[in-house]
């Protein structure tokens, strides 16, 4: 999962980053009381969303006086940021997090990652941090400096003041950078961080580094073993519609109009392909968790049909050995005895529990079409689609 | 003949007294040879009780001592996978094969660096598991849609293997020996080690592999092909419609930075003299033809 900005700082504190003074405010009065409390006498009012390029798109706004951050997080908070990080739909701001302003001198980029693919973290630094990191990587990529680390093992040192030089800097900053490098190593290993990014790692006055923003991304499969965890995760997917729709399955909204409800994330994507090689257009992909029960199922369905704009309704199960046919077919009557289910459905079950499925369907009077096989159900599905 | 599994195979099943375990070795139990190959299970502070009438040790080691098994299949939840993997290693035993799905990556990444010099193979996480039709079948999918026959099956996703067991049958054309890889990306065999021991087996005649985006473990695989295979290998990748940046179910299904696209995939694969098809109801159709 990724976090929040302000979760982000709050995480990476106790690894000795130096960030702004900042807290966070969820109303424009507690915003304009927090400011008492907040160093400095310019402050930057930042949208808390889960996607990036907020600055270039209005998500971060200055304010000098404590009724300019109470106007500025009024604007914001209620407010629908579009970033080309966002998708079209863009994401509403409930949270804002005031900071005190700095004066910067020079933006870096770090960031540690892991590969997985490698076994091993990376290191990739930057002298063009800061906004359009990602242009300014394109027009000069010999511009990205890029180091593997051990997963186990501490930075050396001499590598590190290398890279620092390579950044331009001198004096204490050097240390500073270095530091910097082996507490962001040290960050990920212990928070199962996939990914910290700190851009931009600013040069600020009084000549030290400050880290000015934080994108980060946590190991879903280790959240068992980090108690603060839980409550970022719940608060999250609380004020987050996308998030909250993708708990416990993996949803993901595309631009078609074919919704399906597949088993198993290989067959899902496999049957986007075959929609897309005949012409259809697919509105998601969905993978159910491992173990479906009839509510998972239920849930995934409802999350497919309140997709922006769903024609038809594409099942493709092949029971096996987690999820089975039948339990395909519960979900499915769950959420047709709640809210009739309008448009087509086709349905294709093969494997475990194929005729218990098809019958409690019948029996429960679902409105299926059913196909033996997915070029059947493509040949159907064309059929519906010509309107 | 086959590969990796047979109906000699013996099997210790590690997280034996927990209900997916108990449930799928009660399974895999009542497929053709399996009420002799599942031997043993194992779960810490366990040993002595019994399961199903199959005795229960406390380690790997022991239950390897005790019954001569050398093949492990792992159902121990994510917290603890990587450790139960790391313990058939060190049981020096010749294969497990990891069901759990949810293992955190670094306790993998850790776990696989402690293998590198080790000859133990590890099968998954995150798959289905292996089955050599009428002999054994080692994890959940199910039994009954395989049959005998010469074609070797290796793929990153379940119910996508399921799906072309199925063509396969349909035309009537059996399997050697079906691989669940795993869709994880640090796992432990990868496509390139599954279709070097197919193009070794004197039992297998053609190969199917499924491949998904991410990564680049197709492509490696391919130029594996292009030098060394005498089969033909016939291939789908999942993915080809797949949006850049989103993580497609799979942790491993990722187009990153461009890379690891099916398009790149499966051009790679063609020049390889891989069989691919972009259709993926057409897959059992391109084994038939390379198989007469």
């Amino acid at each position: 999962m990724f976090v929040h900005e302000y979760q982000a700082k709050k995480l990476l504190k106790r690894f000795g980053f130096y960030f702004p003074d900042g807290e966070v405010a969820h109303s424009a009065g507690e915003a304009r009381a927090l400011i008492d409390r907040l160093s400095g006498d310019e402050w930057v009012v930042k949208a808390q969303i889960l996607a990036g390029d907020r600055g270039r798109f209005g998500g971060i706004r200055k304010a000098d006086s404590a009724s300019d951050v109470e106007k500025e997080t009024r604007n914001l908070l209620g407010s629908t940021l579009v970033t080309p990080q966002t998708g079209a739909d863009g994401i509403k701001v409930n949270t804002v997090y005031i900071e005190q302003a700095v004066k910067i001198e020079c933006e870096l980029y770090l960031a540690i990652l892991l590969d997985r693919y490698q076994r091993e973290l990376v290191l990739l630094a930057s002298q063009r941090g800061g906004t359009g990191i990602e242009t300014a990587l394109e027009d000069a990529p010999d511009t990205l400096h890029r180091l593997t680390l051990s997963v186990d093992e501490a930075p050396d040192e001499a590598v590190l003041l290398g890279l620092a030089d390579k950044m331009g800097l001198s004096g204490e900053l050097v240390n500073d950078y270095v530091d910097t490098c082996s507490n962001l190593h040290r960050a990920v290993n212990e928070l199962d961080a996939l990914s910290i990014e700190l851009n931009p790692l600013a040069v600020v006055e009084d000549n030290r580094l400050a880290t000015l923003d934080v994108k980060m991304e946590i190991d879903d499969n280790a959240l068992f073993r980090h108690d603060e965890y839980s409550e970022i995760r719940e608060r999250n997917r609380l004020h987050d519609r996308k998030f909250r729709a993708q708990s416990g399955f993996n949803y993901v909204q595309l631009e078609g109009n074919i919704g399906l409800l597949v088993g198993g994330a290989g067959l899902a994507l496999a049957t986007m392909d075959l929609l897309k090689l005949h012409q259809l257009e697919p509105a998601n992909f969905l993978d159910l968790p491992p173990i479906a029960t009839r509510q998972d199922v239920a849930n995934a369905c409802q999350t497919v049909l309140q997709g922006a704009s769903v024609d038809a309704l594409f099942v493709n199960a092949v029971g096996g050995g987690l999820t089975h046919c039948d339990t395909i077919a519960e979900g499915l009557i769950t959420v047709h005895m709640q809210e009739k289910i309008r448009c087509p459905i086709v349905v294709r079950f093969a494997g475990t529990k194929r005729e218990h499925g098809l019958t409690l369907l019948k029996n429960y009077r679902v409105p299926i079409e059913h196909a033996e096989t997915m070029d059947e159900a493509i040949d159907i599905l064309r059929r519906k689609n010509r309107r | 003949m086959s590969i990796l599994i047979n109906r000699n195979t013996r099997v210790i099943t590690q997280g034996m007294t927990g209900k997916t375990g108990r449930f799928h070795t009660g399974n895999c139990r009542a497929y053709a040879n399996g009420e002799a190959a599942f031997v043993a299970g194992v779960t810490p502070g366990r040993g002595g009780q019994d399961v199903d009438g199959i005795p229960v040790y406390d380690s790997v080691a022991e239950a390897k001592r005790e019954t001569g098994a050398t093949v492990s299949v792992v159902y121990v939840p994510p917290p603890f996978a990587a450790a139960a993997i790391d313990e058939a290693v060190e049981a020096e035993l010749e294969l497990v094969i990891c069901i759990t799905e949810g293992i955190p990556v670094s306790d993998m990444i850790k776990t696989r660096r402690k293998m590198e010099s080790s000859r133990t193979i590890l099968v998954g996480p995150n798959c289905p598991g292996v089955i050599t039709p009428d002999e054994i079948k080692i994890g959940i999918m199910p039994g009954y849609i395989h049959h005998k026959g010469r074609v070797g099956v290796v793929s990153r996703s379940g119910t996508l293997t399921y799906e072309v067991v199925g063509q396969l049958r349909k035309l009537g054309i059996g399997q050697s020996t079906c691989v669940g890889i795993g869709g994880d990306p640090v796992n432990g065999t990868k496509h390139k080690d599954v279709i070097k021991w197919f193009n070794d087996d004197p039992e297998t005649d053609a190969i199917v592999m499924c491949g998904e985006i991410g990564g680049t473990d197709e492509e490696e695989c391919g130029r594996w092909i292009a030098e060394n295979a005498t089969k033909p290998v016939a291939a789908f990748i999942a993915g080809a419609t797949a949006p850049p940046g989103k993580r497609m179910g799979h942790a491993g299904a990722i187009i990153a930075g461009g890379k690891g696209t099916a398009r790149e995939k499966i051009s790679v694969l063609r020049e390889c003299g891989v069989h691919v098809t972009e259709n993926p109801a057409g897959i059992g159709e391109l084994v038939k033809s390379l198989i007469r």
